[in-house]
């Protein structure tokens, strides 16, 4: 996997509209991600009219010709390709880049349920990674994915109750670094939360609070939740290159 | 691990109100945070400087009690800017676009210079 196709997974992974996707409105389409040409009238298409931002095909549960197609070509990841403002094809963005790493784990442990223990997540995975020498920014930035992270894993996850154990893993491959920060509270899937607007929270239409997921987002390159019937995972996944990439622009 | 709660001084200076703030930028902030801008606000201050040279921790909740303080201080049509924020949290803002309500300056001279 390219750096460029992680850097434009990263951007399009970051973006909540795909009509506001600098890269989606290049009247080529990019490197490394092939378009595929979606006929009306498959279910597919009908989900991408109002799907928004990367899709991941595992998640979907209606059956198409297009999806089939697509899964049994190993494609994962797909984003909406919009042309004048309709829907023409996909980008077929392929595996995540992070399936194609070698990873090696650095540590694990688990922590309490109790308030405040985020800080202690960040304190002990700042440690595991400390050989690594990673740039100041791209640490705060994981500290911080992983903080918010296991708060939601000690309030949604194991609802406060201290004897349930938050379990976090860190891995690193020769291009990246990965946490995986697992709760007790599976069984149902993490509900998507209202998109932050922060016109709309100053306006006091929309709740203040909302902002975890979206930092998390925001902070790292991949974001994944797996969730099975006792636990969920969410896994974050920044790469080394594209921090360096992203520290020589001027 | 405990948390720490938020510390806050409040001074005065040319008609700018500083709001010193020490630790987290917790939930816990909500019981200091709030009452200090409030008073603050009491002598009509040009614009309420929240200090953040000595903050150690912002998370989410956190950011969601700046984001009231920054919804009261925008409805009553009031200035709000915070000064001394780490390079990260100052990325950390941009992402919540509360720097398109909110002007941030390295420190307190450059802030005081500028208001």
């Amino acid at each position: 996997m390219t750096a460029l196709l992680r850097k434009l997974w990263q951007i399009i992974w970051a973006q909540a509209e795909p009509k506001a996707d600098p890269v989606l409105e290049q009247s080529e389409p990019p490197v490394a991600a092939d378009l595929f040409e979606l006929l009306p009238g498959d279910p597919l298409f009908d989900f991408l009219q109002h799907a928004s931002g990367t899709v991941e095909l595992d998640r979907l549960s209606f059956d198409s010709p297009a999806l089939r197609q697509l899964r049994a070509a190993g494609v994962k990841l797909v984003a909406s390709r919009v042309s004048q403002g309709e829907l023409i094809g996909l980008l077929k963005l392929g595996k995540r880049p992070s399936e194609d790493q070698t990873w090696r784990t650095l540590a694990e442990f688990s922590l309490a349920s109790t308030t405040g223990n985020e800080r202690e997540a960040m304190r002990q995975v700042g440690q595991a990674v400390q050989a690594l020498s990673l740039p100041n920014s791209l640490l705060d930035r994981l500290k911080t994915a992983v903080a918010e992270a296991t708060m939601n894993a000690i309030e949604h996850g194991n609802k406060n109750q201290p004897e349930l154990p938050v379990v976090i893993q860190v891995q690193a491959s020769p291009d990246a670094v990965r946490v995986r920060i697992t709760d007790q509270g599976g069984g149902q899937p993490i509900p998507e939360p209202e998109a932050p607007n922060l016109e709309a929270k100053l306006a006091g239409l929309q709740t203040p609070r909302g902002w975890g997921l979206f930092l998390i987002k925001n902070l790292t390159d991949e974001m994944r939740i797996i969730s099975n019937d006792t636990q969920h995972t969410i896994e974050l996944t920044l790469y080394l290159e594209v921090e360096k990439n992203a520290n020589q622009t001027p | 691990m405990p948390t720490k709660h938020l510390e806050v001084k409040i001074r005065y200076q040319a008609r700018v109100a500083i709001i010193d703030l020490s630790g987290e930028i917790n939930a816990s902030a909500d019981e200091t945070l709030k009452p200090a801008y409030l008073e603050a606000i009491e002598t009509n201050p040009r614009v309420v400087l929240l200090n953040m040279t000595q903050v150690e921790y912002i998370n989410s909740t956190g950011i969601a009690i700046l984001v009231e303080l920054l919804a009261q201080a925008y409805q009553a049509n009031h200035r709000l800017a915070a000064c001394g924020l780490s390079s990260h949290y100052q990325e950390v803002f941009q992402i919540v676009r509360m720097t398109d309500y909110m002007e941030l300056f390295a420190d307190e001279s450059s802030a005081l210079s500028t208001l």
